[in-house]
């Protein structure tokens, strides 16, 4: 007689021998996690945004474990991150107070401190170079005479309209007991720390369509938003702890900034005013701070009374499908057997039609 | 057994966490109760909310049954199970009545459970409203002011369409006379299962950051009209490899042709029931 | 001042849990703590058991007793929980004296009900007080409870409680090693 094929225990087991043999097959070296930090740094700061924890050799360790697969690396930072305890949150970073490596402005030809080229794809030709098909050291590069900016401090340019109150206040209330949405579900109407928190895990691809879709025409008002300003350096990150009552320096963390500037046609009590969005993101992740920055911005709809019509004004919309650690396990969570639910759907189909054919409903 | 990770994976903070949540959830039955869901080594989709709640509550003294389907030996089931043995070093149990803690995926156990057991259910979407209104802050709502007519509504309508309620799994119960309430993707024939039932049941949806809970005895109704009253799932043919005619049957295809046959979904059922009729 | 708690915080606690969680599922039924926590009598080691299982940083936690200041160190110390002073704000109250309002304690709301409080009140006797029927989930038909040491209007308080459910409090009575839960479900019987 047939019997369904179950034996969860061995299929498992050997599963994960396919697996690993997948990655071993062929007997190349292995890497080195040191090689996946350097050579593939912007997948690394993409896993540790997405991931929530500041930790570049877990990334990469994450990346190797994962094969590649950048949403299941994710996926492990964050169950790992799940078992750490938390000690104590950080003061607000201070952006202006940065090591700068990248600064531009599309807003204004010239600003304060200069603009800084840094590091960038954007002037690359996307052509693929075949030298590094065999390349055998890298330890040998080109030293650029790179003056380091004399400023040690860069505020935030736009902030040169507020003179004149062309843009709107960034709200500088800090709340003390920030929403962290880490450790709370959460609740709506959101609150601004609470989706920047959720924007910034949230998953590049989505995040990057929603704000393409914005500045496409599914938008507020359609406008064109303006590069203020992006940046790209190193900041420190302070604690304070209640038994010391001051602040003392932890570490250091790589971030991107963009502030992006957006219209505002006005109401009844504001005139008009350029408006905000403003995103954040760690380490070199420029993409997805612009992104962000639209998203932000969107959301902010409601708060001005702007009509809610568009997919990336919607909080709730927004925010709970941004996490790809939890849209990827319920996607594919449809690979689980259902038989039991889809059983009940077979005989309610066969009695329907059963009904129907022999005429007696309807 | 050294497995570098603390008793049942989660720290203490956050099993004191969830702990609290599953208390208030017992005291307002079929509410959902949100909760700081952590992120957890199986994919959100696949039991993250279960694993969760069993994690919190699971002691060594435990002897753990997790189903999946009602079958013990689904990969899911399987893998679930391989993860608290490696966290927890508990012993494992396909038996129902042997079982102190039973994790379950879409159903529950034909063996009538008892008080000193506890059934965890994992959930994939806690709101029985989601389908009809998208919105949490709406939903909350409705909950908040038992305005229920959407459902009644929905139901009705599938009435007057079909001649019957359509929903096969995932029936909605009323709990407590209060909450409607989703019971999971159970088949509604599992349904009056949870009706006054002695054991504790838990629900936990991860993804969802959602806790509920229905204590012992307490009333757990499916929504239904007087005219066209709650049925469950029958079927004409008896399971083929222990005769039952009293349980949830899978229909397995054995050739090209598509010819059937029938089995008992819950595997430690018609095994006991094979036994016992020899 | 010495560290009093769990040698096994882990496992006990989990296990003073399940306590907990049974207690909750059968309102009325008496239990036993699994292991005896010795306070100075400060509190019940029934109490102090509960503490130990369910408090730390993030609950805020109420006190009237007359030994509030013995208590709030033993608290702080002990699991940094964070004691207030209003006790409408309040995860848990401990309450020593005869009389108290439920309230005036943290209610919920329609859409939150959770976030409510829940009372730990020790009694002198959990037996021999004035004889209450209750009813309600995790009940299978009736339960007789009889603790001693209630405000004289309780029956009303708790009609009330009753009432406005889905909000409301949730109690622990306990005494010595033993506690019962009464949650807002229990139904009192004229």
């Amino acid at each position: 007689m047939y019997v369904a094929v179950k034996g969860g225990e061995k299929a498992i087991k050997s599963s994960l021998k396919l697996l690993e043999k997948k990655r071993k097959e062929t007997g190349t070296k292995s890497i080195e996690i040191n090689q996946i930090k350097e050579q593939l740094s912007f997948a690394v700061d993409r896993v540790i945004n997405e991931g929530s924890l500041y930790d570049k050799d877990l990334s990469a360790l994450a990346i190797k474990q994962s094969q590649g697969d950048l949403v299941e690396a994710i996926f492990l930072l964050r169950a790992y991150r799940t078992t750490l305890e938390r000690y104590a949150y950080s003061t607000a970073i201070d952006t202006s107070k940065i090591i700068i490596k990248r600064r531009i402005s599309a807003s204004f030809k010239d600003i304060p401190g200069g603009q800084i080229l840094g590091p960038t794809f954007d002037y690359s030709h996307r052509l693929l170079d075949f030298s590094l098909m065999r390349e055998d050291e890298i330890n040998s590069y080109e030293n650029i005479n790179n003056q380091e900016p004399k400023n040690k401090e860069f505020p935030s340019v736009i902030d040169y309209l507020n003179n004149e109150n062309l843009l709107e206040q960034e709200i500088n209330n800090l709340n003390d007991n920030p929403f962290d949405v880490t450790r709370d579900p959460m609740k709506f109407p959101a609150s601004r720390d609470q989706w920047m928190q959720i924007l910034a895990r949230g998953d590049e691809g989505f995040l990057l369509g929603l704000s393409y879709s914005a500045i496409r025409g599914f938008g507020s008002k359609g406008t064109h938003p303006f590069v203020g300003e992006i940046k790209y350096g190193i900041v420190d990150i302070f604690i304070s702890p209640d038994e010391l009552g001051f602040e003392i320096c932890i570490g250091e963390i790589e971030i991107s900034e963009c502030q992006m500037i957006d219209q505002f046609e006005g109401n009844k009590n504001t005139p008009p005013q350029f408006t905000r969005g403003y995103g954040l993101t760690f380490g070199y992740n420029e993409r997805k701070s612009m992104a962000i920055s639209i998203v932000d911005r969107a959301l902010k709809s409601e708060g001005y009374g702007e009509e809610i019509k568009f997919p990336i004004q919607d909080q709730e919309f927004v925010l709970y499908h941004a996490d790809n650690v939890e849209a990827q396990g319920f996607v594919t969570h449809l690979k689980l057997p259902h038989y039991v639910d889809f059983q009940g759907e077979l005989n309610l189909i066969r009695k329907l039609r059963n009904e129907i054919l022999q005429g007696k409903k309807l | 057994m050294k497995t570098g990770f603390n008793f049942a994976y989660l720290d203490e903070a956050t099993k004191r966490m969830i702990r609290r949540k599953i208390l208030k959830a017992i005291c307002i039955p079929g509410y959902q109760c949100p909760f700081g869901g952590r992120e957890m080594p199986l994919a959100y989709g696949w039991g993250t909310g279960g694993i969760q709640v069993t994690a919190s509550i699971i002691g060594k003294q435990d002897i753990l049954k997790v189903i999946d389907q009602g079958a013990d030996d689904t990969t899911n089931a399987v893998s679930i199970k391989n993860f608290f043995k490696r966290v927890c070093n508990i012993m494992i149990t396909d038996r129902t009545a042997e079982a102190s803690l039973i994790q379950t995926r879409h159903r529950i156990p034909e063996t009538t459970l008892n008080k000193d057991q506890i059934i965890v259910y994992q959930v994939p979407q806690p709101e029985p409203l989601r389908k009809l209104e998208p919105k949490e802050k709406e939903t909350r709502k409705l909950h908040a002011y038992k305005e229920y007519a959407l459902m009644h509504v929905k139901l009705y309508e599938e009435i007057s369409q079909f001649g019957s309620v359509i929903k096969t799994w995932a029936y909605p119960v009323e709990t407590n006379n209060r909450y409607i309430t989703d019971p999971t993707p159970i088949p509604k024939f599992d349904n009056p299962k949870m009706n006054n039932m002695e054991a504790l049941q838990l629900f936990g949806a991860g993804r969802e950051k959602r806790i509920y809970a229905i204590p012992p005895y307490t009333k757990v109704k499916s929504l239904d009209f007087d005219d066209h009253p709650f049925e469950i799932q029958t079927w004409d043919e008896c399971c083929s490899i222990c005769g039952s005619t009293k349980s949830y049957l899978d229909e397995i295809i054995i050739n090209n042709e598509g010819k059937k046959n029938f089995i008992c979904s819950d595997t430690d059922f018609c095994k006991s029931n094979l036994e016992k009729n020899k | 001042m010495e560290y009093i708690g769990y040698q096994d915080q882990t496992h006990s606690s989990q296990n003073m849990f399940r306590t907990i969680l049974k207690a909750t599922s059968f309102p009325g039924s008496i239990f036993t703590v699994p292991e005896n926590l010795e306070t100075d009598n400060v509190l019940y080691s029934s109490t102090a058991n509960i503490i130990f299982t369910l408090f730390d940083i993030d609950t805020k936690i109420f006190i009237d007793s007359e030994k509030i200041s013995k208590i709030q160190n033993f608290i702080t110390f002990n699991t940094n929980a964070n004691c207030i002073e209003k006790s409408n704000h309040c995860d848990f109250a401990i309450i020593q004296n005869k009389e108290f309002n439920i309230e005036n304690f943290n209610l919920g709301s329609d859409e939150y009900p959770d976030n409510s409080s829940t009372i730990i009140i020790e009694v002198e006797d959990l037996i021999n007080g004035e004889e209450l029927i209750i009813e309600g989930p995790g009940i299978e038909k009736t339960k007789s409870i009889s603790p001693t040491n209630l405000p004289k209007n309780f029956q009303s308080q708790w009609q009330n409680n009753n009432f406005i459910f889905p909000r409301g409090v949730d109690l622990i009575l306990t005494c010595k090693d033993d506690f019962f839960c009464l949650p807002r479900t229990s139904k009192v019987l004229k």
